[in-house]
């Protein structure tokens, strides 16, 4: 998708990429981050869905059945997710190079959102270790979440 | 009180099983629960109609959870 220019960059992000650090959790599709050439047009994913239908990969709604999993592709919408998209970290997944949003990214996307599945995320990476409360206050300020952080933290932190 | 012990055990046993578990074999995981979810709702449909649906293979689970 890269080589044909669909997309520019691509990541895994969402419950698929928590379970890298966390235990296995429920969800009902994958989602990926995506950097399209054209983010400004309307129908923004529509080359993206041609370019799967072309190659057998039918869209199931908002999703694109791949194998076992319908992907729902996600264009960057904050400057939080450009920075997430272009600090993504590779990994292999069954001897695949795959693109995966990093813990600390992760968590304070999750609290950008701050829906209760978000603030789970959020103390399920922490508690996994693979962030830092420390490294989440940073990204956070520099993201201008430092409010939301401290009202985290004072909800589900100090005890 | 020695049940409750035990089974806070076996679940600790589980919880330290799974973290052992790689990024995959996670993510399989949650495949299977998605084939479980949506057996649940084929099941209550057919329930509804009168029907009988097949369960899932549980292909993905780990071995000691297969059906």
């Amino acid at each position: 998708m890269r080589s044909a220019g669909v997309i520019r960059e691509y990541a895994l992000f969402g419950a698929i990429a928590q379970m890298r650090y966390t235990e296995p959790l429920a969800t009902l599709d994958a989602d990926v981050l995506v950097a399209v050439p054209d983010p400004q047009r309307i129908d923004v994913l529509k080359p993206i869905y041609e370019f799967c239908t072309t190659r057998g990969y039918r869209p199931e709604g908002e999703s694109v059945r791949v194998g076992d999993w319908p992907l729902q592709f996600i264009p960057v919408f904050s400057p939080l997710t450009q920075e997430a998209l272009e600090e993504a970290e590779s990994d292999d997944f069954d001897g695949v190079p795959i693109r995966v949003v990093g813990a600390s990214h992760l968590a304070v996307i999750a609290l950008a959102t701050g829906r209760a599945k978000d603030y789970a995320r959020i103390l399920a990476l922490l508690e996994s270790g693979s962030v830092t409360r420390e490294q989440i206050a940073r990204l956070a300020s520099r993201n201008g979440l430092a409010d939301s952080w401290s009202r985290f933290q004072a909800r589900f932190l100090n005890e | 009180m020695s049940e409750t012990k035990n089974l806070l055990d076996r679940q600790s046993a589980w919880q330290k099983s799974r973290a052992k578990l790689t990024w995959p074999e996670k993510v399989r995981m949650a495949a299977s629960l998605r084939e479980w979810a949506a057996w649940c709702r084929r099941a209550r449909h057919a329930r509804q109609a009168g029907a009988v649906s097949d369960q899932p293979s549980g292909a993905h689970l780990p071995e000691g959870n297969r059906r």
